[in-house]
């Protein structure tokens, strides 16, 4: 648990997903559960895309580019949008923050 | 009721899914899509098949089905493991999700309707006082004779939703043989979840278990198609030495025809190694064609060609072990009808 970030600090460093979150692709999302606390999340659309892109252990900034990239929204949008939930998952104990 | 065709479509298809090691496309001419599908849930299998626009709506349902008693099986493991660790219990995660992701690297390739968890005999009450301690609650016909001697199981309910029933194993065995059961407990592969590793079988003793599964299903004309998938999939990555210590391991606990019956399913689906058809052909096992015995584990309802005494007469590796299979068959019947009880 060293490596969670704290969740008011910026978000700097390498994202992945927690050891305590299992996943399973199904309809049009993603669901999760936090095996520490049994509960329960269900991520759709741009949510869903930035999962799946937490497997090569982006940086916050790798995930904006990205963003912007598939999603033609502008460098502001995706910067807020992603920051509301990195935050939303990490307070969820579903993501981690290695910083370099 | 499944044809011919789907079953032969079935066939290939698990067949591409050994080969490929992930899930297939279903060809466009396909004629009885409901039939085949019908086939694939019967068995749990619909995971064999990549995502298809003719199927969306299902496949997002079973999916969606396979998450809601898995997800809460992972967290029953992950609750109950520190509590056996804790005591000191040796125990072992048998047929769950952690199974699933061994053999497929999915915890949710396939609906696991409880937590079974295996047991020393010694062991069997303290295991069920850290439950019940935990708060599950042993099922009220759980303490009849049938279930503690012949079944050798006890089913204990979650106190919460969020959690999953717990089957407590103290026999994984033969249905006609002896118990063989500490065998499986040491050594155990320790699987990584939840920042917990928790015991699960080795490839050879779940390569074992997975033989007497697929007799159990035999006996109880259960589809278990499912069962020799794992298998396959399981056999399909073993090296030479693995293979070796499987045979051996059969020999020692009196599982050589039964691996061997398995073993012949198997290749319905999927190339054997050299030493295993060598096996496999050292054994008189005359019983029925491959392909009807392949019929037989996954649409049991049209094969049922196998009465369930003859059996375990036949898988028996050792005339001594007959008396005792035909007595211990007989017991069990006795005590089933005693609880009314339908279950193996």
């Amino acid at each position: 648990m060293n490596d969670r970030t704290n969740i008011d600090s910026p978000i700097s460093g390498t994202l992945s997903v927690s050891e305590y979150a299992v996943a399973s692709e199904f309809g049009d999302g993603v669901s999760i559960m936090n095996l520490e606390t049994s509960a329960y999340y269900r991520l759709q659309g741009v949510a869903w895309f930035v999962w799946r892109e937490l497997a090569t252990a982006p940086t916050f900034e790798d995930l904006c580019v990205a963003i912007q990239d598939v999603y033609r929204v502008s460098p502001e949008i995706s910067a807020r949008d992603l920051e509301s939930l990195l935050r939303d998952l990490l307070h969820g104990g579903l993501i981690t923050v290695r910083h370099r | 009721m499944a044809s011919a065709s789907s079953l032969d479509i079935l066939r290939n298809l698990l067949r591409q899914f050994v080969l490929q090691r992930r899930a297939v496309e279903l060809q466009n001419n396909v004629a009885n899509i409901e039939e085949l599908w019908t086939l694939l849930s019967d068995n749990r299998l619909c995971s064999l098949l990549r995502d298809d626009d003719r199927l969306f709506e299902r496949q997002t349902a079973y999916r969606q089905s396979v998450w809601s008693v898995n997800a809460p099986a992972l967290s029953t493991i992950c609750l109950i493991a520190p509590l056996f660790e804790k005591d000191s219990i040796p125990h072992l995660f048998i047929k769950g999700p952690l199974m699933l992701h061994e053999v497929y690297q999915d915890y949710f390739f396939r609906p696991t309707t409880d937590v079974d968890v295996l047991v020393a005999s010694n062991d069997f009450y303290r295991a069920g006082a850290v439950l019940a301690e935990a708060g599950f609650v042993l099922e009220p016909d759980c303490k009849r004779v049938y279930w503690r001697i012949f079944l050798g199981e006890q089913h204990y309910y979650p106190p919460h939703k969020t959690l999953t029933v717990v089957d407590l194993h103290r026999r994984v065995r033969h249905p006609a043989g002896p118990a063989t059961m500490e065998r499986f407990l040491d050594p155990v592969l320790r699987h990584k979840i939840g920042g917990r590793s928790v015991a699960v079988p080795t490839p050879v003793n779940l390569a074992l278990l997975l033989v007497v599964y697929l007799l159990k299903g035999i006996m109880t004309y259960e589809a278990v198609g499912y069962f020799l998938l794992d298998l396959a999939m399981l056999l399909a990555r073993m090296d030479e030495r693995a293979v070796h210590q499987l045979i051996a391991e059969a020999r020692e606990r009196k599982l050589t025809l039964a691996l061997c019956l398995a073993l012949r399913a198997v290749r319905m689906i999927a190339p054997l190694s050299p030493l295993l058809e060598k096996e496999i052909n050292g054994q008189k096992l005359s019983l029925m064609s491959d392909a009807e015995l392949f019929r037989q584990l996954l649409v049991p309802g049209i094969a049922r060609t196998w009465p369930r005494i003859r059996a375990l007469i036949k898988t028996c590796d050792h005339v001594n072990d007959l008396a005792q299979a035909v007595a211990w068959e007989v017991g069990r019947k006795i005590a089933q009808r005693a609880c009314g009880a339908h279950l193996f």
